[in-house]
C-alpha cells in the first residue's frame, strides 16, 4: 500500500476513480493507482461519447484487463466534453501513469456541484486498509 | 387415424409431420420451397455454418498468440475470406440436411407435395404444383407456413446494393463498408460476421441497445456494445435510416434521431456504404393462403391467431411457429414444440403449450445465452429478486483457451434462490445455457447449481462459480 501515490490536487470517489478539477467548471477523470494495481494490465477501457452526462456515482464505463472487468463509476456529476482517445490504440497508459497519460474523461461541472461524496489522499487511503 | 396437412415444412412442419407419422396419421407435408424452411435454408444453419467460416477467420489471424508459426521462411502468411468458397461450404451442409429431412420424409411415408397451398372449405387445402393443382382433404390442417423478411418501403432492396438477410448469406464478395439496419439477433450476428470476414460495419439500431427484446438482460447488450467497440463494428443506437441511395455503386444513407426513443435528438447525419443490408424484421409468411375466407382469424399484422393448444378461429385448423408471430416466440426449437403440441390435439388430446423455459442463442462474437427472465423483467413482474454475475475470464478454462470476453449472470429469488434467469455471454454460451434451461424446467434453486459438482477446467464451472457466488451474497 505504501507503493501507491496519492497526489494531493485531486480527488478521490470511494469507487476508485479520481477527479482534478480546475478553476473553470472543468475537471479531469481517471481511476486511482490501486484500482490499476488491482487490475493489472489493462487491455480495454469502454468509455462514453463526448455530450454524455452522469451523476456523480453512476457508471460511465467500463475497464478490462486480462483478470478483471470493472465498472467506473462517476466521481461527481457533470457532462463529457472529451474522451482520452489515446486509451484506444494504447490502454497501458491506465498503469503507467493513472493521474497523468491514463486520464479517461475530461467533463464539465456545476459550480455548486455535490463533493460531499469525494475523499482526500489521506481519506482514500484510510479506507482501502 | 386422423389424416392431417401441414403447410410447411419448416421447422414447425416437419417436426409436426415426423411425429403425426409416427403415431400413425396419414399425413400429406406441403412445401412450396425447400423442406427445412427458414431455418436450415436461410436462417440458423446457413448463418452458423457461415459463421463457423468466420471463426475459422478470427482463429487464423490470432495463431501467433498460440506459438503457431508458419514454416515457409519468406515473411507472414496472410488469410482471407474466399466468399464463394464460403458460400460454397454453407449450400453442402444446406443440401445434406435437406436431404436428411426428405429421406425421413420417405422413411415415414409421409406424402410431400411441392406446391403453393391455399385453403379451401371445410379443411381443404388446394396445392398449386408445377402438374396443375391437387386438392387434399383431411381431417386436420396445420399452418406453419413461417415468416419472411420484413422489408421497409424507404429502404427497397435491390438484392444488390440494399439486401436482406437472405441475400446476406449468398454474397460473392465480402463488401469493404457494410451499414446494418437493425441491431437485433439478425443484424448482430451478420454484423460480427462480416466483420471477420474484413468488412467495416455499422449497426444503426432505432432503440437505446443492441438486441433490444426482452429476453436479452441489459447486461448482455451492454457487454456486447462493448464488445463491438474492440471489434472495430460502429454502433449508432436511438438512430434510424432515413433513406438509403445507390449511385455509382455506393449507397448514400441518411441517418436520423429514432423516433423509437422519446427525446431522441440531434442532426442528420449522413453515412456512405458499399452495401446496406436491411434487417428490421420479420413479416408474415401467409401471402395466397386465403386465411380469410377460410376463417383463420388473423391480427391488425397478419399473424395467425391462435390458442395455447394452437387452435385457430377455423375448426380444425391450427398454426404454429412464426406464423403465429411476435405475440409467441419466433425461435425454432419453439416451433417444433408448438407443432408437437397441435399434432396431440389433432389426435383428440387437449394440450397446452407452456411457454416457460425457452432458451435461446445468439450467435455474436462472443456467443450469448439466454434463459428465463431479464433483470428488467423480474423489476417489471415486481418479484424479489438477487442477481449475481461472474466474469468469464476468472475461469482457468476461459484463460487457457485464451476466450476473455464473457460473464455468466444468475437471476434468482430472494428467499428461495430458484432460478428465475441465466444469462451467458462468452465462447460456447448457446451450448452452456442449456444446464440453466434444465435447472429452470425443474424448478432448481442456486444452491442445487452450487451442490452440482461441475467438472474443472470447464466453462460449465462458470455457472457453479455464479450459484456460489450468489449463495455467499
Amino acid at each position: 500500500m505504501s507503493e501507491l501515490t496519492f497526489p494531493e490536487d485531486i480527488l478521490y470517489h470511494p469507487e476508485h476513480t479520481w477527479v482534478r478539477i480546475a478553476d473553470d467548471n472543468t475537471a479531469v477523470v481517471g481511476i486511482t493507482d490501486f484500482a490499476q494495481e488491482q487490475l493489472g494490465e489493462v487491455a480495454f477501457v469502454d468509455l462514453p461519447s463526448a455530450g454524455a452526462a452522469f451523476g456523480a456515482g453512476d457508471e460511465f464505463g467500463t475497464v478490462e484487463s486480462i483478470k478483471a472487468v470493472s465498472s467506473l463509476h462517476m466521481p461527481i456529476t457533470g457532462t463529457v466534453t472529451e474522451v482520452n482517445e489515446a486509451l484506444g490504440s494504447d490502454p497501458s497508459h491506465v498503469n503507467t501513469s493513472p493521474y497523468g497519460e491514463g486520464w479517461m474523461l475530461r467533463i464539465s461541472i456545476a459550480p455548486d456541484a455535490d463533493r460531499t461524496q469525494l475523499l482526500d489522499g489521506p481519506a482514500y487511503a484510510a479506507q482501502l486498509k | 387415424m386422423p389424416t392431417i396437412t401441414i403447410i410447411g415444412a419448416g421447422p414447425g412442419g416437419h417436426i409436426a409431420a415426423f411425429e403425426a407419422a409416427r403415431r400413425g396419421a396419414a399425413v400429406t407435408l406441403v412445401e412450396k420451397a425447400e423442406v427445412g424452411g427458414t431455418c436450415l435454408n436461410t436462417g440458423c444453419i446457413p448463418t452458423k455454418t457461415i459463421k463457423a467460416s468466420a471463426e475459422a477467420l478470427e482463429s487464423a489471424a490470432r495463431l501467433a498468440e498460440f506459438g503457431i508459426i508458419t514454416s515457409a521462411e519468406a515473411g507472414a502468411i496472410s488469410f482471407k475470406a474466399d466468399m464463394p468458397a464460403i458460400v460454397a461450404r454453407k449450400e453442402r451442409v444446406r443440401k445434406v440436411l435437406c436431404g436428411g429431412l426428405e429421406k425421413t420424409c420417405a422413411a415415414l411415408k409421409i406424402r410431400l407435395v411441392r406446391g403453393a397451398a391455399e385453403l379451401g372449405a371445410d379443411r381443404t387445402v388446394l396445392v398449386h404444383t408445377a402438374e396443375g393443382t391437387e386438392t387434399v382433404k383431411s381431417d386436420a390442417v396445420i399452418i406453419a407456413t413461417g415468416s419472411r423478411t420484413l422489408d421497409l418501403p424507404s429502404l427497397p432492396v435491390d438484392h444488390k446494393f440494399i439486401i436482406n438477410s437472405d441475400d446476406a448469406l449468398n454474397l460473392d464478395h465480402v463488401p469493404a463498408r457494410m451499414v446494418i439496419v437493425g441491431g437485433g439477433v439478425i443484424g448482430c450476428e451478420l454484423a460480427f460476421i462480416y466483420r471477420a470476414f474484413g468488412a467495416q460495419v455499422t449497426v444503426v439500431e432505432g432503440l437505446n441497445r443492441l438486441l433490444p427484446i426482452p429476453s436479452v438482460d441489459e447486461d448482455m447488450s451492454r457487454l456486447l456494445q462493448r464488445e463491438a467497440k474492440k471489434h472495430g463494428i460502429r454502433v449508432e443506437l436511438a438512430k434510424t435510416v432515413k433513406s438509403a441511395t445507390v449511385e455509382d455503386g455506393k449507397v448514400t444513407c441518411v441517418l436520423g434521431p429514432s423516433p423509437f426513443v422519446e427525446g431522441a435528438t440531434g442532426a442528420d447525419s449522413t453515412l456512405e456504404a458499399d452495401m446496406v443490408l436491411v434487417a428490421v424484421g420479420r413479416t408474415p409468411n401467409t401471402e395466397g393462403l386465403k386465411l380469410a375466407e377460410a376463417g383463420v382469424e388473423t391480427d391488425a399484422r397478419g399473424w395467425i391467431k391462435a390458442d395455447m393448444g394452437m387452435r385457430t378461429t377455423a375448426d380444425g385448423i391450427y398454426a404454429i411457429g412464426d406464423a403465429l408471430g411476435p405475440a409467441r416466440v419466433m425461435l425454432a426449437h419453439v416451433a417444433s414444440a408448438e407443432g408437437l403440441c397441435a399434432v396431440a390435439n389433432c389426435f383428440g388430446e387437449d394440450r397446452k403449450l407452456e411457454y416457460g423455459v425457452i432458451p435461446a442463442g445468439i450467435f455474436t462474437s462472443p456467443e450469448i445465452g439466454t434463459v428465463g427472465l431479464s433483470e428488467a423483467d423480474a423489476v417489471k413482474q415486481g418479484i424479489e429478486f438477487r442477481s449475481q454475475v461472474f466474469q468469464f475470464r476468472e475461469l482457468g478454462k476461459a484463460q487457457a483457451m485464451g476466450e476473455l470476453p464473457g460473464m455468466f449472470k444468475l437471476i434468482c429469488e430472494k428467499n428461495s434462490g430458484r432460478i428465475l434467469g441465466a444469462h451467458i455471454a462468452g465462447a460456447h454460451a448457446t451450448d452452456l445455457i442449456a444446464e440453466a434451461a434444465l435447472a429452470m424446467e425443474k424448478g432448481l434453486t442456486a444452491s442445487d447449481l452450487a451442490h452440482t459438482i461441475h467438472a474443472h477446467p470447464t466453462l460449465a464451472e462458470g455457472l457453479y462459480e455464479a450459484a456460489e457466488g450468489w449463495l455467499r451474497g
